[in-house]
C-alpha cells in the first residue's frame, strides 16, 4: 500500500507479468551501485559500532580486547553530567537551526526565483556561505562575534545601540552559534527548494490568479503543499545531519561557556579521540536511535503529503 | 643525582648552567604522586609491511621542513635511505583524529612523526608508539639537563621507558611592558598580591586597557592557564585540591572582583591575546615563547622594552611555570622501522640537533649541545631560560593516564565557574567526580 | 494600477535582495579583507572595516605553508569524483525507487535513508580496517568511494521527490512507442530531471570540497591530501599554538572561487534544463 501511494502514477502500469520480471531485474541493476556503496561503508561499520556499544573498550587500557558489559555503557550515558548538560542545546541547535533554515530557505528560494535583473548575481552569491569551509566559518565568526575585536557587536552597538556580550554569555552564545548554523546552511536549503519551485507548473499560479488569489494564498495553497515532500525530505535531512555536527560549535566556542554550546556529537568526538571506542559507540547508537525515529516520522509525513500533492 | 654533581663540576656558560640547578627535587616529588599508567606489549602484533623501496616517511609541521631538508642530504648519503617529508596536524585533537584509526587498525601512514603533549600520552598508553630507550643512544639522553630528564620521565615515558624525545620546548613566560612600568615608576609584580595591587592601578577599562590577560577558550587553552596558576599555588590540577581551588578563585577574582583581566578572554585564543598585547592594551601576561617571534615580526610595534621577560608572579607555593613541548615518536606499526630508527637517531644526535635548533625555534629544546652551540647568540629566550632555571621556576606538566580527558574536565569546570554558571565548591566537587569516573 | 503593483513588487524584491546580500556578504567581506590585510594590522579595537594597506603577503605565506597546487588538484579530483559518482548512483537508485514497484523496495528505501544516521566519527576505526584491507587508504578512488557513499542517502531522497514530481505519462507514452528502459531513462527522464541532477551535483561537490574528516583520516600523503586538510596544516612560522587566521582566510578565498565559477558556468545549464522542462 505504501509503495502504491509513493508512486505518483496509477497502479498497475507495470502489471503485465512478462514485463514485471524484466522490471525487477532493471530495478536490481539500478539499485546495485548505491546499495553496494552503502553496504561497504555504512552497514558493516554499523554492525561494528553496535557490537562495540555493548563492550568496554579502550585500546590504551583494555589490552585484552573488548570486554562485554551489556548495557552498562548506556546506563552511563544516563548519568553522564556532560551528556545531561548538552541535551538542551543539542535540541535547540538541531530543531531551531532547521526551522529557520527551512523558513528562510523558502524565502530566499523565492527571491532567487523572482524575475529581477540581479537574479543571477543573487544565485551566485547565495552559495558563498555554503562554500566556506566550516572551520573557516567557525573561526571567522568567532572573530566577528568577539566583544573586543569583532565587527558584529560593534555594528549592533553603533547601528542599533545593542549592548550585549556574545560568546562569553551563556545564553547569547547559543543564539550566536545557531545563527551561524542558519547563515551557513540556509543557502543549501534554498537551492534545493529553488529546484523544487521551478518544478511547479506556472499554469497553477495563473489559474489561481484568475480566481483572485493573492500572493499569500498562492504560497499557502499552492507553493507549500507542492513543496511539502521536498520540505519534509530536506527538513528531515537537516535534523539528522545537524545532530551529528560538532565542528561549528566546537571551533567557534569550544562548546562553552561552560556547557552552554556543547552538543552531544562533540562528546562522541572527544570520546573517540580518547580511544573510548565502546562508550563512543554507545552514544552513537543512541543518536542512531533518535535519527531512526526522526526518519520514520519524516517518511510517514512524506508519504502522506506525497499522496495529496 | 650523580650526573647532576658531575655536570656541576664542568664549567660552562650561564646558558648551559641553567638546567643544572636542582629543579629535580620538586619535580620528582610531584611525579611520584601522579603515577604513570601501565604499558603492556603482549597482544600487540605488528603486521609489518614489506616496503620495496627504502623510503622513510616523516611527518612534521610544514614550517619545519626547510630546516629538516638542510640536514637530510648527509643522512641520505650515509644510509642510502630516502626521506619523504609530510605535513601534519597542528593540534593534539586533530593529531588523535588523524592517526588513531590507522594505528587502531595495526598500520601506520608514517615512519616517524612529531607529536604533541595532548595526543602523545594516548598513543603511548595504547602501545602505538615504540619505546625509544633502545633506539636512542644514552649519549643523546645525557645531553638533556636534569629538569628536562625529569620532564621526559614524567610526561614522555611510562615506567621510566621513554616513548617520545623532545625537540621543542614550551614554557609559560611572563612578559611585561617595561616601558610603561618605568614611565609610571612601577616595578613588575612579583607575587599574586602585587599583581592585583599593581593591576588595579594600571587597569583603565574605559580605554580597554587591562593589567593582564590570557587565552581562556576551550579546549586546552583554559586548561593551560589554570594549570599554570595551580602549580604556583602548589595544587595538583587533576585532583581539584586546595591549590587548584586557590588558583580558580584567584583567576575568578582577577576577572570579576578586581576587574583587571578582561572577561572577553574566556572566548579568545592566543592570536587574540597577542593582538591585544600588541595593540597596547595589556601591561603584562603569561605567554608561550613563540610570542617573542610574533612580536619581533611586528617590526612597526616592536621594541625590546615592550617585551621584557621576568619571573611569574609567585603564588602561595612560589614562582612557577610548567613545561611541555613537541617531540618525535616512532609508530609501533611504522612500515620502515629500521629507517625510522636511523632517522630519529640522526635527527636527535648532538651535532644535528644543534644545527636544526639554530634554524628553527620549533626544533630548539634545552640540551647541553644546543645551548653550547647557541651560547654566543644574543637570544632573549635563551637568557630567559637561564633566568627561570636559576630561580627554579620550571615545574613538570601535570600527568594523568588519560591526560586529554582530564584536561577537558578542568576546561569544563573552570569555564562553568568563571562564567558564573556554578560555584567553586560545585565545580570542585563535580571535577573530582568526573576525574574519578575516568579511572573506571 | 497593475503597473504600480509591479513597481511596488520590484522595490520589495530589491529591498529583499539588499538585505540578503548584506547578510550573505558581510562575513565573506570580513574573510576577504582578512586575507589581504597584514596579520599585525588585522585586529583592532574598535574593529576597522577597510584594509589599511592591502597586500598579497598572506597568500604567499599560505602557499609556502602547504603545497597548494597539489592539494588543489587533489581536492578537484575528490570533489568532482565524489559528486559525479554519488549523483549517478543516486539517480539510478532514485529512478528505480520512484518508478518501479517491486517487493522490498520500501525496505531498501528506508534502509538507504536511515543509514545516514551513523555519525561519521563513530565508524572511522571499522572503516579504516576495511579500507586498509582493500588497499584503499591514501588513494583517490578510496576517498571517492567513502565520500560519495556518505552523500548518497540525501541525494537519493531528493531525487526521488523530484522524479515523483515529473508526470509519468511521458514515459508511458514512450513505452507504448516501444522504447526500452535504457532509452527512456537517457532520452526522456534524464532531460526532465537534469536541473535536479545538476543541483545535486553542485551541492555534493561543495560538500565534498569542504569535507575534512575523511581526508584527514584516510589521506596521509601529499598525493591525496585535500585543501581542507591543508587548512589544519596551516601554521604561523615556528608556532603550533595559533590558528593563522590570515593564511586561513587566504586559503578559503581560494577555496570559494572555484565554487563560484562552477555556479556561474552552471546556471546556463540549469536554465536550459528548465526551458526543456517548460515545453512539457
Amino acid at each position: 500500500m505504501a509503495a502504491q501511494s509513493r508512486a505518483a502514477h496509477p497502479p498497475g502500469r507495470f502489471s503485465r507479468l512478462t514485463l514485471r520480471q524484466r522490471f525487477y531485474i532493471v530495478a536490481i541493476l539500478l539499485l546495485l551501485p548505491a546499495v553496494a556503496l552503502r553496504v561497504f561503508t555504512a552497514f558493516y561499520p554499523f554492525l561494528q559500532t553496535a557490537y562495540l556499544s555493548l563492550h568496554k573498550y579502550n585500546p590504551a587500557f583494555d589490552h585484552n580486547g573488548p570486554v562485554f558489559v551489556g548495557l552498562n555503557n548506556f546506563a552511563r550515558i544516563g548519568s553522564d553530567p556532560v551528556v545531561q548538560a548538552s541535551i538542551g542545546f543539542t535540541i535547540l541547535f538541531v530543531v531551531g537551526a532547521t526551522f529557520f533554515q527551512l523558513t528562510l530557505g523558502l524565502a530566499v528560494a523565492h527571491l532567487l526565483n523572482a524575475a529581477f535583473r540581479l537574479r543571477y548575481l543573487a544565485r551566485a552569491l547565495v552559495l558563498i556561505p555554503w562554500a566556506i569551509p566550516m572551520a573557516v566559518a567557525a573561526l571567522g565568526f568567532r572573530w566577528m562575534f568577539d566583544d573586543q575585536f569583532g565587527i558584529i557587536p560593534d555594528l549592533l552597538r553603533t547601528i542599533f545601540g545593542v549592548q550585549a556580550r556574545w560568546l562569553i554569555d551563556p545564553n547569547n552564545s547559543k543564539l550566536a552559534v545557531v545563527s551561524v548554523a542558519v547563515w551557513k546552511s540556509t543557502p543549501f536549503v534554498a537551492l534545493v527548494l529553488l529546484a523544487g519551485l521551478q518544478g511547479i507548473g506556472r499554469d497553477l499560479y495563473e489559474a489561481a490568479r484568475v480566481d483572485g488569489a493573492n500572493a499569500w494564498t498562492c504560497l499557502f495553497y499552492i507553493t507549500i503543499p507542492m513543496l511539502m515532500p521536498i520540505l519534509i525530505t530536506t527538513g528531515m535531512f537537516m535534523i539528522v545531519w545537524q545532530l551529528a555536527v560538532f565542528d561549528l560549535p566546537f571551533l567557534m566556542t569550544g562548546g562553552g561557556p561552560g556547557f552552554s554550546t556543547t552538543v552531544i556529537a562533540q562528546k562522541i568526538y572527544l570520546e573517540s579521540n580518547s580511544l573510548n571506542y565502546g562508550y563512543a559507540a554507545s552514544i552513537s547508537m543512541v543518536l542512531v536511535g533518535i535519527v531512526a525515529l526522526v526518519g520514520v516520522v519524516g517518511l510517514y509525513l512524506f508519504r502522506r503529503f506525497d499522496v495529496s500533492a | 643525582m650523580g650526573k647532576d654533581e658531575q655536570s656541576k663540576g664542568v664549567k660552562r656558560g650561564i646558558s648551559r648552567r641553567m638546567f643544572l640547578r636542582g629543579t629535580a627535587g620538586s619535580i620528582a616529588g610531584a611525579l611520584a604522586a601522579s603515577g604513570p599508567g601501565k604499558f603492556m606489549t603482549q597482544g600487540m602484533f605488528a603486521p609489518r609491511l614489506i616496503r620495496q623501496n627504502n623510503t622513510v616517511i616523516f611527518a612534521i609541521q610544514t614550517f619545519a621542513h626547510e630546516a629538516i631538508q638542510s640536514v637530510l642530504p648527509q643522512f641520505e648519503a650515509d644510509t642510502g635511505l630516502t626521506v619523504q617529508l609530510e605535513g601534519g596536524p597542528v593540534t593534539g585533537n586533530e593529531m588523535l583524529t588523524s592517526y588513531s584509526p590507522a594505528f587502531a587498525s595495526g598500520t601506520s601512514p608514517v615512519d616517524l612523526f612529531s607529536d604533541a603533549d595532548d595526543s602523545s600520552p594516548t598513543f603511548m598508553g595504547a602501545g602505538w608508539v615504540k619505546p625509544l630507550n633502545e633506539i636512542i643512544p644514552q649519549e643523546t639522553w645525557d645531553d638533556f639537563p636534569p629538569s628536562m630528564q625529569d620532564h621526559i620521565r614524567g610526561f614522555l615515558s611510562i615506567d621510566d621507558v621513554p616513548y617520545r624525545i623532545p625537540h621543542e620546548f614550551a614554557v609559560g613566560y611572563f612578559f611585561s611592558r617595561q616601558d610603561w612600568l618605568s614611565e609610571r615608576g612601577l616595578t613588575v609584580p612579583t607575587t599574586w598580591d602585587e599583581l592585583v595591587e599593581v593591576g588595579k592601578e594600571v587597569t583603565d577599562s574605559a580605554n580597554g586597557v587591562w593589567a593582564t590577560t590570557d587565552a581562556l577558550i576551550k579546549p586546552a587553552l583554559l586548561y593551560v592557564y589554570v594549570a599554570y596558576l595551580a602549580v604556583q599555588a602548589g595544587g595538583k590540577v587533576f585532583e581539584f585540591d586546595d591549590g587548584t581551588a586557590q588558583a580558580l578563585q584567584f583567576l575568578y577574582d582577577m576577572i570579576h572582583t578586581h576587574k583587571i583581566f578582561p572577561e572577553e578572554s574566556l572566548n579568545q585564543d592566543y592570536t587574540a591575546q597577542n593582538a591585544l598585547y600588541m595593540s597596547d592594551k595589556v601591561w603584562f601576561m603569561r605567554q608561550w615563547p613563540f610570542f617573542q617571534g610574533v612580536a619581533e615580526d611586528n617590526a612597526e610595534w616592536y621594541a625590546p622594552e615592550k617585551l621584557v621577560i621576568s619571573l611569574p608572579p609567585a603564588g602561595p607555593l612560589g614562582s612557577k611555570s610548567w613545561i611541555g613541548g613537541w617531540g618525535y615518536s616512532i609508530p609501533t606499526y611504522a612500515p620502515n622501522p629500521d629507517g625510522a630508527a636511523a632517522l630519529i637517531q640522526y635527527l636527535t644526535s648532538n651535532a644535528v640537533a644543534s644545527q636544526l635548533a639554530a634554524q628553527q625555534g620549533f626544533l630548539l629544546t634545552p640540551r647541553y649541545s644546543i645551548l653550547e652551540a647557541m651560547a654566543d647568540t644574543d637570544d632573549e629566550l635563551i637568557a630567559a631560560m637561564g633566568m627561570y632555571a636559576e630561580n627554579d621556576v620550571f615545574a613538570p606538566r601535570a600527568f594523568h593516564p588519560r591526560v586529554a580527558e582530564a584536561q577537558t574536565v578542568v576546561d569544563d569546570m573552570a569555564s562553568l565557574f568563571l562564567t558564573k554558571q556554578a560555584s567553586l565548591s560545585e565545580v570542585l566537587e563535580q571535577g573530582k567526580q568526573l576525574i574519578a569516573a575516568l579511572d573506571q | 494600477m497593475a503597473r504600480f503593483t509591479r513597481f511596488g513588487g520590484s522595490v520589495l524584491v530589491y529591498a529583499c535582495f539588499i538585505i540578503f546580500a548584506v547578510v550573505i556578504g558581510l562575513p565573506f567581506y570580513f574573510i576577504f579583507i582578512s586575507s589581504i590585510t597584514p596579520s599585525s594590522e588585522l585586529f583592532n579595537i574598535p574593529p576597522t572595516y577597510l584594509p589599511s594597506a592591502p597586500t598579497l603577503e598572506n597568500y604567499l605565506k599560505m602557499t609556502e605553508s602547504i603545497p597548494f597546487l597539489t592539494y588543489f588538484r587533489n581536492s578537484l579530483i575528490f570533489g568532482i569524483g565524489s559528486s559525479a559518482v554519488s549523483v549517478i548512483a543516486a539517480g539510478m537508485a532514485a529512478y528505480a525507487l520512484a518508478r518501479i514497484r517491486f517487493p522490498g523496495s520500501n525496505i531498501i528505501y528506508l534502509a538507504l535513508i536511515l543509514s545516514v544516521a551513523l555519525p561519521q566519527i563513530a565508524v572511522l576505526v571499522p572503516m579504516y580496517q576495511t579500507f586498509n584491507s582493500f588497499k584503499l587508504v591514501n588513494t583517490h578512488h578510496g576517498l571517492i568511494i567513502m565520500m560519495s557513499s556518505l552523500m548518497l542517502p540525501f541525494t537519493i531522497m531528493t531525487l526521488v521527490s523530484f522524479i515523483n514530481q515529473v508526470p509519468a505519462e511521458i514515459e508511458e507514452a514512450a513505452y507504448i512507442d516501444g522504447a526500452n528502459t535504457a532509452q527512456i531513462i537517457l532520452r526522456v527522464v534524464l532531460p526532465l530531471i537534469r536541473p535536479a541532477l545538476f543541483t545535486m551535483f553542485l551541492i555534493n561537490f561543495i560538500i565534498s570540497w569542504n569535507e575534512l574528516l575523511y581526508p584527514l583520516v584516510f589521506a596521509h600523503n601529499v598525493d591525496t591530501k585535500t585543501l581542507s586538510v591543508g587548512l589544519t596544516e596551516l601554521t604561523d612560522p615556528g608556532s603550533t599554538y595559533t590558528k593563522p587566521w590570515d593564511q586561513m582566510s587566504a586559503l578559503s578565498v581560494f577555496m570559494i572561487v572555484p565554487v563560484l565559477l562552477i555556479i556561474l558556468f552552471g546556471q546556463r545549464m540549469i536554465i536550459s534544463g528548465l526551458a526543456r522542462g517548460a515545453l512539457k
